[in-house]
C-alpha cells in the first residue's frame, strides 16, 4: 500500500513509486475511477470516462514497467483530455450537441504523445461549448462545480480539466487557452495551468476556435508536474501549420534553482487598477516573498497594456466566426444562446479591421518584448474578480447573457495576444476559502524561467497540501 | 427591442451579416443589436491605434527572446 494519498498526489510523488513497482498503474487508475464514480455527480468534470480502455492501458503499463521498460514520469499516470482533443474512435464534442456524433478517426498529436509516454487517458473533460466562454457554464451538459465550493464556477472554458485535477479525479489534464481558458480555471480551483508559447505544443487534432490565438497546455496539481507534461508534449509537428521549430529544452531543468537573481517585473498599469482587494493582497504578498527569497523585483510601466485584451477579443471573435460560420447558419438553434449570439455578431467585423487588429498585435508584441527585455518574468493576478457562483453566471432561460463573471478574461487575454508563456498557480485563499491565482508570464519560448519562478513560489508558499472540502 | 445600434439600423445590420455570409432573420438581428455595438467598439478601439508599418502575418511566428 503506498504511503501517499493517491487522489491528490503529484506526478513527482507518484512516478518514483510507479517506477520502483511500489505502486501499480492499475491501482492508481482503479482508485481514480472509483473516485470519479463517487464524486462525478457533484463535480460534473467529465463528458466521457474511458473506464475500460484506461484499465487496459494501466495493465499494459504495469507489465511494461515490471519488465524493465519504464518510459518516463508520465508512465502509468492518469490524464484527462479536454473534449476538443481527438482520441481515435471516440466522440470529440467540443461541448456541443452539434458534434455529439463527431467520432475521431485518429489521435490528436498530443494524445499520441501522451500515449507514447505511457500515460493513461482517463476520459474527456467538460468544457464550454466550442471552448468559447469564461464562466464554465454549458447549458447542454451542465456546469462543472468547483471542488472548493460546489456552488461556485470553475471558470472556463477548460472547467472539467480543472475540476478533475482539483477534485482528485485525475493526476494531470490538458486544456486549451484562447483568451485564458487554461489559466482562469487553474486560478479559481487552486491548481497550476500553463499556456505555453504559441506554437510550442501541436494543435493538430484539436478543434479550432481561433487559429492565431489557440494554445494547448497542461493543467496539474503542481508547477513541476506542468514541466513533466511539457517534456512530453512540446516540439515541432508538421501537422500543425503554426508549430514552432524552436529548440525544446528540458522544462524541469531549473525547477530547483530558486529565486536568486531572477528578474521579476510588476506592471504599474492595468493589472492592479481594478482588481479585487483580497486578490491584490495575495498576489503582492507572493511578490514580496519572491523578493525576500532573492528575486530582483521592479515596477514596469506599460500604459498600452490594456489594449491586449481588446486585440484578443477582435482576433478571437472574427476567427471563431469564420470557424463556425456554417454551423451557425445551418444549426444555430442547436447552439447555446450565448455562443450563438457571440458568433453571429462577431461576423460583422470588417476584414480591414481584422487585419489591422493583427497589425496592432504585432506592434503590441514588440512593446511587450521591449518592456520585458531585461526581465525574466512579469507577475500579475490571473483574474481580477473573486469566483462568482454558478447561479450568477447562468443566463435566464432563452437569454444569452448572465450578470456574473464580467471581466474574468481581462488579464489572461493579454498573453494570448502576445503568445508568451503564461502560468497560473495558487498563491493564497480568500476569506471564504476560494483559491487565488497568480500569473507568471515569460518571454517567448522561455517556459523554463516561468516554471522556475512558479516552482520556487510554490515551495515557498507551501500551499499544495491543502485539500478542497469534497470528500 | 432596439431598432438601431450605433449608426446602423436593423436593415443595415442584416446587410452587414449577409455580406459576411450569414442569413439571419430580422427578429434574430434585433436580438443582436447591442452585441453588434460591442463588435463596433472593438473595431473602433483598434482604429484609434497607429499601427505604423507593422505587418499582420508575422503573428504566426512568436520570436524567441533576444539573448
Amino acid at each position: 500500500m503506498p504511503d501517499i494519498d493517491l487522489a491528490f498526489a503529484s506526478i513527482d510523488d507518484l512516478a518514483p513509486r510507479i517506477r520502483s513497482g511500489e505502486l501499480s498503474p492499475v491501482e492508481l487508475t482503479q482508485n481514480t475511477l472509483d473516485r470519479i464514480e463517487r464524486l462525478e455527480p457533484q463535480l460534473n468534470a467529465f463528458l466521457d470516462v474511458f473506464s475500460g480502455s484506461a484499465l487496459a492501458q494501466a495493465r499494459e503499463a504495469e507489465a511494461e514497467i515490471a519488465g524493465g521498460s519504464y518510459r518516463g514520469p508520465l508512465h502509468g499516470i492518469t490524464i484527462a483530455l479536454k473534449d476538443l482533443i481527438d482520441v481515435e474512435g471516440t466522440p470529440t464534442t467540443g461541448g456541443s450537441t452539434v458534434l455529439k456524433d463527431n467520432i475521431a478517426t485518429s489521435d490528436a498529436t498530443v494524445t499520441r504523445l501522451l500515449k507514447s509516454a505511457g500515460a493513461i487517458i482517463i476520459g474527456k473533460a467538460a468544457l464550454v461549448e466550442f471552448a468559447m466562454g469564461a464562466t464554465g457554464v454549458n447549458p447542454h451538459y451542465g456546469p462543472s462545480h468547483n471542488p472548493w465550493n460546489l456552488d461556485r464556477i470553475c471558470c472556463g472554458s477548460s472547467m472539467g480539466s480543472a475540476a478533475a485535477i482539483a477534485g482528485g479525479l485525475s493526476v494531470g489534464a490538458l486544456g486549451s487557452d484562447t483568451g485564458g481558458s487554461i489559466r482562469m480555471p487553474a486560478a479559481v480551483t487552486g491548481i497550476a495551468g500553463l499556456k505555453p508559447t504559441y506554437g510550442r505544443i501541436s494543435r493538430a487534432g484539436v478543434l479550432d476556435l481561433s487559429w492565431s490565438c489557440d494554445h494547448v497546455g497542461p493543467m496539474t496539481r503542481t508547477v513541476a508536474d506542468c514541466a513533466h507534461m511539457m517534456n512530453v508534449l512540446a516540439g515541432y509537428d508538421s501537422a500543425d501549420p503554426a508549430s514552432s521549430e524552436q529548440m525544446v529544452p528540458d522544462f524541469t531543468s531549473e525547477l530547483d534553482r530558486g529565486f536568486d537573481g531572477l528578474r521579476v517585473g510588476i506592471p504599474k498599469e492595468f493589472f492592479f487598477d481594478n482588481v479585487d482587494p483580497e486578490i491584490e493582497t495575495a498576489v503582492r504578498s507572493g511578490i514580496q516573498l519572491m523578493e525576500r527569497e532573492g528575486a530582483s523585483v521592479r515596477e514596469v510601466s506599460m500604459p498600452w497594456v490594456a489594449m491586449g485584451r481588446t486585440i484578443n477579443i477582435g482576433l478571437l471573435g472574427s476567427e471563431a466566426a469564420a470557424v463556425h460560420r456554417e454551423v451557425v447558419q445551418t444549426r444555430g438553434d442547436e447552439l447555446s444562446p450565448a455562443i450563438r449570439a457571440r458568433l453571429e455578431s462577431a461576423i460583422i467585423m470588417p476584414a480591414v479591421d481584422y487585419i489591422d487588429t493583427q497589425r496592432a498585435r504585432r506592434q503590441f508584441i514588440e512593446k511587450m518584448d521591449e518592456a520585458m527585455s531585461d526581465l525574466d518574468v512579469l507577475v500579475t493576478p490571473s483574474v481580477p474578480i473573486q469566483t462568482p457562483t454558478i447561479e450568477e453566471c447562468t443566463p435566464p432561460p432563452g437569454e444569452a447573457d448572465a450578470p456574473g463573471g464580467v471581466g474574468l478574461t481581462e488579464f489572461t487575454g493579454v498573453f494570448d495576444t502576445t503568445g508568451q508563456p503564461s502560468l497560473s498557480l495558487n498563491c493564497g485563499f480568500t476569506q471564504d476559502g476560494m483559491p487565488i491565482g497568480m500569473m507568471i508570464n515569460g518571454r517567448a519560448f522561455d517556459e523554463v524561467s516561468v516554471l522556475r519562478a512558479g516552482a520556487a513560489l510554490e515551495r515557498t508558499l507551501g500551499l499544495t497540501g491543502k485539500r478542497p472540502p469534497i470528500d | 427591442m432596439p431598432e438601431a445600434s450605433g449608426n446602423s439600423s436593423v436593415g443595415d445590420r442584416r446587410r452587414d451579416v449577409a455580406r459576411a455570409g450569414l442569413n439571419l432573420s430580422e427578429e434574430r438581428i434585433k436580438l443582436l443589436m447591442s452585441k453588434f455595438d460591442d463588435v463596433d467598439a472593438t473595431a473602433a478601439a483598434i482604429r484609434m491605434l497607429n499601427v505604423g508599418d507593422h505587418e499582420p502575418f508575422a503573428v504566426f511566428a512568436p520570436r524567441p527572446p533576444k539573448s
